[in-house]
């Protein structure tokens, strides 16, 4: 059966915070995540259309000068996310395949809805140089005023729009 | 100054990769627990059921920015030269509108993309989904960068780095002393806030609260601390603002139309290509024409719209980006300076440690 017992959420914070400061004195670095869908994105597209990628300069110029676009911190940063979530889940007995959602929404309106929020999500990573990981918790805790306008905005919308999705998650 | 360490991302940059990975498996370790893998309990954060979304974020912010300020008070590091690699350039309205944006994806797909991946690594097939979503999203918006229009708000509101400490023109010390007992006072709103809205509940989890109780003491007393400890001298003193060979040449090759460079110095083997060579008591007068303007070499007397190329024109002609655009030729492969003794850093020497 899944647990759904979790951290205190204040100590959560601190933990999250020891992370993010080891990250920022160790590396000099804050923590991300949409860097690395970015990078994840133009790699497919470097096999699957290498051609297309060339052509558009805001494509060609994700790599620097680097050999390969996923040779890069957060790349390596997520794919470590990625085993950590992993390793919570499975050692708090929440590990398994299902779809998480609302009793009044079916699978398929789920998945599409997911998909199309993380699609919007995308587009306004890259617009503001960042999302909640990258943009407002490191950049935000460096105190960087865009970030924090970011921030502010980021509960803005998602509070604006929650009227609209509302039957999703009740 | 101690941190960071700057060989873990230059010369043994293998060993900074390993580090890349065990911050990221106890970044999505503390996110699990935390419960930022399921859907459910990040929606409801927007609805004001459960404020957790809320209280781990501030938590967190709270904790690394005091003890970066803390650090940095003790002379480990300094403040404004970690926070400018760490932080990207402030952009006002195209931050605005994709955090506005973003709100509205994260309360549709459930998830912000970090905890997407979270939410995939427990098997949960709609943060598969709302990942999937993500990488589509930021590969389009590389297309809709094709668009002149669009580069042109891409870019809007430019400010470089710029933290809220140079806005208000205080002690870095006094806003984040600011931050913490602002984030005191909201967590304990938010605890009135969900008491209020599960009604009936509301005289549960005494324990639950002593504990938020003393974690907000512990914050507040090293909120204290970092007031009462001085500010060491690089902490507190602005820098000129600086763009790194690398950001510069992904200008040059993006929108070299929203650059201007100039070289102050009268006699050079090498300069970046398409560059104005002026006398350095002449960039003082260079009218603000929206471009952003990179100073290579001597920068006493820059305008407040400049910005100075690190590490000079050796940075640039080290840059692999910038040499790919002087030959003509594929840059090299990364692996070979860093694994040959060769490879120099970047950097200034390290002068600024002992100040």
């Amino acid at each position: 059966m899944e647990s759904e017992k979790f951290w205190n959420p204040y100590l959560a914070g601190i933990a999250l915070g020891v992370v993010l400061l080891t990250s920022f004195l160790v590396m000099g670095k804050g923590l991300g995540a949409s860097g690395a869908a970015n990078r994840l994105g133009v790699a497919v597209a470097e096999v699957v259309a290498p051609d297309h990628v060339k052509s558009n300069a805001n494509l060609a110029t994700t790599k620097g000068g680097q050999a390969s676009v996923l040779d890069d911190w957060l790349v390596f940063e997520i794919f470590g996310v990625f085993i950590g979530g992993a390793v919570g889940a499975y050692t708090a007995g929440r590990f398994g395949a299902r779809v998480l959602r609302g009793s009044r929404v079916s699978v398929p309106a789920r998945l599409a809805l997911a998909f199309s929020g993380g699609l919007v999500m995308g587009l306004a990573a890259r617009a503001a140089r960042g999302c909640t990981s990258g943009q407002a918790l490191s950049g935000g805790a460096v105190m960087s005023v865009g970030a924090w306008i970011f921030m502010l905005s980021v509960f803005g919308g998602g509070y604006a729009a929650a009227w609209f999705v509302r039957r999703q998650w009740s | 100054m101690i941190f960071p360490f700057e060989s873990l991302t230059h010369a043994s940059r293998e060993l900074g990769l390993v580090a890349a990975v065990l911050i990221g498996i106890g970044f999505g370790f503390v996110l699990e627990r935390a419960g930022f893998g399921r859907a459910p309990k990040l929606a409801a954060q927007f609805y004001l059921r459960d404020m957790t979304v809320f209280k781990v974020m501030f938590s967190a912010i709270v904790t690394a920015m005091l003890g970066l300020v803390i650090a940095s008070s003790l002379g480990l590091a300094n403040l404004r030269e970690i926070s400018e690699s760490i932080a990207s350039w402030t952009y006002v309205w195209p931050m605005l509108f994709g955090g506005l944006l973003l709100g509205v994806g994260f309360i549709v797909s459930g998830y912000c993309p970090g905890t997407s991946i979270v939410a995939s690594a427990s098997g949960n097939i709609d943060g598969i989904f709302a990942f999937g979503g993500v990488v589509v999203g930021t590969f389009v918006y590389s297309e809709l960068l094709q668009i002149p229009a669009f580069h042109h708000f891409h870019m809007s509101g430019e400010k470089g780095a710029w933290f809220l400490y140079d806005l208000v023109h205080v002690r870095p010390q006094l806003i984040a002393a600011v931050i913490a007992l602002a984030a005191l006072l909201a967590f304990v709103g938010a605890e009135k806030v969900e008491r209020w809205i599960s009604g009936a509940s509301a005289n549960a989890a005494p324990p639950h609260r002593k504990i938020a109780f003393a974690t907000i003491g512990t914050v507040a007393i090293a909120a204290v601390v970092a007031i009462a400890l001085p500010a060491s001298a690089p902490a507190s003193t602005p820098r000129n603002a600086t763009i790194t060979a690398s950001e510069l040449s992904q200008r040059v090759v993006e929108a070299p139309w929203s650059i201007r460079i100039v070289d102050t110095r009268a006699k050079a083997a090498e300069r970046v290509r398409g560059s104005e060579v002026l006398d350095a008591n002449a960039i003082a007068e260079l009218p603000d024409d929206g471009r952003t303007l990179v100073i290579v070499g001597d920068a006493r007397h820059m305008p407040r719209h400049a910005r100075v190329l690190a590490g000079g024109i050796g940075a640039w002609t080290r840059d692999p980006l910038a040499r790919a655009l002087a030959t003509g030729a594929p840059p090299p492969p990364p692996s070979a300076p860093a694994a040959g003794g060769a490879f120099t850093k970047p950097k200034k020497k390290g002068g600024g440690c002992s100040a």
